[in-house]
């Protein structure tokens, strides 16, 4: 089988702070990735490159085969990578049900076809019942599911998560998980950077970890848990 | 939802009644300077919702509206004075010629964000005040006189303002029908979703420069017609009136703010208020003060400032809100 994403030796600076400094990755069809490390290790960054928000200064992004590295976001889009923000981006003045319509006109234009398409990723995202609310008035967990909802729409096949389970509480992180893990036997590859490792270790089959913009352990959930380095990026060496 | 659709169409069906009966009774009780405020309301009023398709739509504020509505005034004159082009093509070439314009200025335009595209747009309406005084070929500062003649007909010459408030609400008609068809359409909805928040639109599959584009193209040819409509109803075009930060660019605007730019209807409603009441105040107050310089603009700003402060969301904005709430 075919890669769907490499991430080839990407390195990108903000003036003299270096954010990323050469990571590579693989991700399969299909697969299941948590993306982790301490603030400020590059995993949002890393999703802005992958998402085309930012050009990285070196490296490639390969996507199905094809090298996307100069790709706007919005033809990144087209080509099925979808995204959620860690701080949540809802269209405020407008409702739920036109914030997630919008997602589902990339590959139609009837907008009928499309409120049908958008009330399908309503009901998967766990938003039913609140088509017509505004989205600035939604609640966090909502606005999350909102985001989530949108992404959906656009009928992806890799879908960049960031943050998705921050600040919420554990029960609703439990049914977000579910949520989420229902989306991938759809067959969309998911990335998730996360922090709460309850939503990560319950998600995830492979953990990748970032520290200080570089890739310091990849594995499966419990090897990763266990890794010396990473306890130690975590804790501060000395600890435990 | 049948009830308030109704009671709409009902609102609708009234206003649209109106605006047919009205030019022609005035005229006929002999109220000629009252249609002439209904024409110009209307005038402003095709532009007010030209420049909300950009405004309240797209997000983008626009304080040089006039040079669209000023090259739109421009192309009538030139076609008809240098080449006896009937001002009825003339009026369609004028947002023709301003639709073009807003293409070619939008890769320069488009790249600012937010007050910094605002202060490009005041900035190009100078630009265009300023070259068209200097330029011969328009007739420099003196402007340019749409030629009499005896085919008035063929020249759009009729006295009194009633024909050209018909010939008005004719384009306003056709630009409803247009504006509500894109704002309704995948267009409207990507149109907003830059206005919300333009990464979010970018992650979403929307080529954000093309959509701002064909926004600023629209909106610009259906000002460029408003525009098209004062040469064919004042016969005269010179760029100091035309190219006008206050009177053209902020007008427009103005009528859009208080009509209220989340609505559809509301910059034509804006216009209908703001119009005629800086008509009135104009006639009457520099009338009664005339050693006042500029106490006209002065009354208008404080009209503008109780409307801000009483109903921030624009006339109609207002009405909608009440509605929602009861």
């Amino acid at each position: 089988m075919k890669p769907l994403l490499e991430v080839v030796n990407v390195y990108k600076r903000f003036g003299g702070v270096v954010a990323l400094k050469g990571v590579s990755l693989t991700v399969m069809p299909g697969e299941r990735v948590g993306l982790i490390g301490p603030n400020g290790a590059g995993k949002t960054t890393l999703f802005n490159v992958i998402s085309g928000i930012y050009q990285p200064d070196e490296g490639k992004v390969i996507y199905r085969g094809v090298d996307i590295t100069k790709w706007p976001p919005h033809k990144r889009s087209r080509a099925g990578i979808a995204r959620t923000f860690q701080i949540v981006r809802p269209l405020a003045n407008m409702s739920v049900l036109d914030n997630v319509t919008v997602g589902a006109l990339m590959k139609r234009s009837d907008i009928e076809e499309a409120r049908k398409i958008a009330y399908e990723a309503i009901r998967i995202a766990g938003l039913e019942g609140k088509e017509d609310v505004l989205a600035k008035d939604l609640n966090l967990v909502e606005k999350k599911r909102l985001e989530l909802a949108r992404a959906l729409a656009t009928d992806p096949q890799l879908l960049l998560l960031d943050e998705i389970a921050a600040g919420l509480r554990p029960r609703e992180v439990d049914s977000l998980v579910d949520t989420l893990l229902n989306v991938s036997r759809r067959g969309i590859t998911i990335i998730m950077v996360e922090h709460v490792m309850r939503a990560v270790m319950n998600f995830a089959e492979r953990i990748i970890v970032l520290h200080f913009g570089e890739k310091i352990a990849e594995g499966d959930p419990r090897e990763v848990a266990n890794n010396k380095l990473v306890v130690e990026a975590y804790l501060g060496i000395g600890v435990g | 939802m049948a009830g308030s659709l109704a009671r709409i169409n009902l609102y609708h069906a009234t206003g649209i009644a109106t605006l047919l009966v009205l030019p022609f009774l005035l005229d006929s009780i002999g109220m000629a300077f009252y249609v002439n405020m209904i024409f110009l309301a209307l005038m402003y009023g095709i532009a007010a919702l030209a420049w909300n398709l950009m405004m309240g739509y797209t997000g983008l504020f626009s304080l040089g509206h006039a040079v669209f509505f000023g090259v739109g005034s421009y192309t009538v004159a030139i076609l008809a004075l240098y080449y006896n082009v009937t001002p009825w093509v003339g009026l369609i070439l004028a947002g023709v010629t301003a639709g073009l314009l807003g293409l070619v200025l939008s890769p320069p335009l488009l790249r600012l964000r937010s007050h910094w595209f605002t202060l490009a747009t005041i900035a190009l309406g100078e630009i265009f005040r300023l070259s068209f005084a200097h330029w011969d070929y328009v007739g420099g500062s003196s402007g340019l006189q749409m030629p009499i003649s005896e085919r008035r007909l063929y020249y759009l010459q009729f006295t009194g303002a009633t024909i050209y408030s018909y010939i008005a609400l004719g384009v306003l008609a056709v630009e409803l029908i247009v504006l509500w068809r894109i704002v309704n359409s995948r267009i409207g909805f990507y149109l907003q979703t830059i206005r919300e928040d333009e990464l979010v639109a970018q992650t979403l599959g929307i080529n954000t420069f093309k959509y701002k584009t064909i926004a600023l193209a629209i909106s610009a040819f259906f000002t460029g017609i408003a525009g098209g409509l004062y040469t064919v109803r004042f016969r005269y075009v010179d760029p100091f009136a035309l190219f006008d930060l206050i009177t053209i660019s902020t007008y427009i605007a103005v009528a859009g703010i208080i009509g209220g730019i989340y609505t559809f209807l509301g910059p034509l409603i804006g216009s209908f208020i703001f119009i005629p009441v800086s008509e009135y105040v104009r006639a009457n107050i520099v009338q009664a003060f005339p050693r006042i310089y500029g106490l006209h603009v002065t009354v208008l700003g404080v009209i503008l400032l109780v409307i801000s402060l009483f109903a921030p969301e624009g006339i109609l904005g207002y009405l909608k809100k009440r509605r929602e709430k009861r």
